[in-house]
């Protein structure tokens, strides 16, 4: 690699710096001295989805509109994935623990908490592709039942805390609980910042000209489509103890 | 000079972690903590069996985790160009990641308080390892709201050319998930979740050396893209 | 707003249904502890990462989406349902 040329005095100093800000904030005048040599590709694909109605056309590949997303949605799912793992593998050590723990979990309401997960993950379905197809009150209002779907989700995982608790089973209680209420502890959390998101989302399809842009509702879809398939693995990976 | 500055703090980041992970190491606190779990003699044990040894680890790991603050600086001076005139995510994640810093190396000192005075009571030495270890790992907060203040500037940077990539900002919100599980020691002597558990020591620490070196990177290509953009100097001398 | 689901759409989700529905029953009525319960609980994981693979395909797009986001994808559910049927199992 070989180091640019070092250049005479046109340093930061803050006045001018505060000028270039300026520069950047004012559209009629563009700055020409920024980055003119970057690989504009990805920028331009990103310039397309900036503004704030939603797109007409039914785009194809909605993935790539954010790409950078990925690297969180990727990420959040090798963090589980070592989750997932370290139960499997107490589970091993200790099995009658876990499948007599596993026991009292009350599998109705995580059967019922799958379902509402996917229906909301179906709703959330809608309202992108209703959004792309340039209807964005159909759109907010298929959030609102998604965003239905996760305090439901959470009102019930809450239940089931609590009824778990009366009954003497705490984090402290053995291994098996402490996975259980940590990982499902921080699935709860990743729910109650989606539904923030689904409720903004909701928010800027609902005004009389969207105030959102589509990609920010097509992130929180992702991000809530993930959420989703977390906890897709959580329910049999914690109730399926009890086979073994 | 300003960009040889500039890179200058870019490059504390990957030192900050590469330096401070040697010093954990020759304390031995690399690879396994004293855990919560030992007594108050096993823990005595672990801090005078090789004193100067220890003291010399700790040492360097406190002025590694120093170099913190040119990073922070030199984040915060990106972030401003996001921000303009009204910059609140700035100014927070410069007292968030000055808080950091403080987080991380007061602990340093305290471990090495254990280490200074080898006849001390080991209750009095287990007393202090417990407040290091819970100081050195619980206090998620000022590291998380960094983490968010960054990504927030980063997604709602105006300008069609980003002073830094969008997937930074995505970065820096996973890191701020890996740091969730780093509050639950305050429950758990043992298990993975304790202090020296795996998904709490080991987690934090593999998270926030990799988002020290990952962000010094970035900043140093960023800062190498805006110095070739003024000298216009052609692409392939930053590449 | 259901106007805007393609029946492809829809079949998933039926199929995510029936396949949460079956793990509840192994789950809670216990068919397989008359001949192997580790195969059973082998048998639900893997399905669960069925799926993981359909929300990733048909909800998240990635069938539509560029091959590397896919391939990333396609790994990460071989490779940890991979490992916890391997952990279950063996």
């Amino acid at each position: 690699m070989s180091r640019p040329q070092p250049r005479t005095e046109q340093a930061l100093d803050l006045p001018d710096f505060l000028q270039e800000v300026e520069q950047i904030r004012s559209p009629s005048t563009p700055n020409k001295t920024r980055d003119t040599t970057r690989d504009t590709t990805r920028d331009q694909a990103g310039d397309q989805t900036r503004d704030k109605a939603p797109v007409k056309s039914s785009a194809i590949d909605r993935t790539s509109v954010e790409s950078g997303l990925w690297v969180f949605i990727f990420g959040d799912m090798t963090l589980f994935g070592a989750f997932f793992t370290g139960f499997a593998w107490q589970a091993r050590s200790e099995p009658a623990v876990f499948a007599s723990s596993a026991s009292k979990l009350l599998i109705g309401i995580g059967g019922v908490n799958t379902l509402v997960l996917l229906t909301s993950s179906l709703f959330v379905v809608a309202a992108v592709r209703a959004m792309h197809a340039g209807a964005p009150r159909p759109a907010a209002r298929a959030l609102a039942a998604a965003l239905a779907c996760a305090l439901l989700f959470a009102a019930l995982k809450v239940t089931e805390y609590l009824t778990e608790v009366g009954a003497g089973y705490t984090p402290a209680t053995n291994l098996f609980f402490t996975f259980y209420f940590v990982l499902t502890g921080i699935h709860l959390l990743h729910v109650l910042i989606g539904a923030v998101l689904l409720f903004s989302a909701w928010r800027g399809l609902r005004a009389e000209t969207p105030r959102v842009s589509s990609r920010f509702v097509e992130g929180a879809g992702i991000y809530w489509h993930m959420v989703d398939l977390l906890w897709v693995v959580l329910f049999p990976l914690l109730y399926i103890s009890r086979l073994a | 000079m300003n960009t040889k500055i500039k890179l200058l703090c870019a490059w504390s980041g990957p030192a900050l972690a590469v330096l401070a992970t040697v010093g954990l190491a020759l304390a031995n606190v690399l690879p396994v903590p004293p855990a919560a779990h030992l007594d108050p003699h096993e823990i005595a044990q672990f801090y005078t069996q090789s004193t100067t040894r220890t003291l010399f680890g700790f040492a360097l790991a406190s002025l590694a985790l120093g170099l913190i603050f040119p990073l922070v600086a030199l984040i915060a001076v990106h972030m401003v160009r996001m921000e303009g005139r009204t910059p609140l995510l700035t100014f927070l994640q410069m007292v968030t990641g000055s808080a950091t810093g403080v987080f991380l190396i007061v602990p340093m000192i305290m471990m090495a308080t254990c280490a200074f005075r080898p006849e001390r009571s080991p209750e009095l030495i287990q007393l202090l390892n417990d407040f290091a270890w819970l100081m050195f790992i619980t206090p998620l907060a000022p590291f998380c709201i960094q983490n968010v203040a960054i990504a927030l500037a980063i997604l709602n940077d105006p300008s069609p050319q980003p002073v830094l990539p969008r997937w930074v900002a995505f970065g820096n919100l996973w890191v701020a998930f890996l740091f969730v599980p780093s509050i639950l020691p305050y429950f758990f002597y043992s298990g993975p979740f304790a202090w020296q558990g795996i998904f709490v020591f080991w987690l934090a620490f593999i998270a926030y050396a990799s988002w020290a070196i990952g962000m010094g990177l970035v900043l140093r290509h960023a800062v190498l893209r805006d110095e070739a953009a003024v000298t216009m100097t052609p692409m392939h001398a930053v590449a | 707003m259901t106007a805007f689901l393609p029946g492809r759409v829809w079949a998933v989700w039926l199929a995510l249904v029936l396949a949460t529905l079956f793990s509840w029953w192994a789950a809670a009525g216990r068919p397989f502890e008359n001949t192997s319960a580790q195969l059973g609980a082998a048998i639900v994981i893997a399905l669960g990462f069925g799926k993981v693979w359909l929300i990733g395909m048909h909800f998240m797009d990635l069938r539509q989406s560029p091959l590397l986001l896919r391939r990333i994808f396609n790994i990460w559910t071989m490779l940890v349902g991979g490992v916890l049927v391997a952990l279950v199992l063996l």
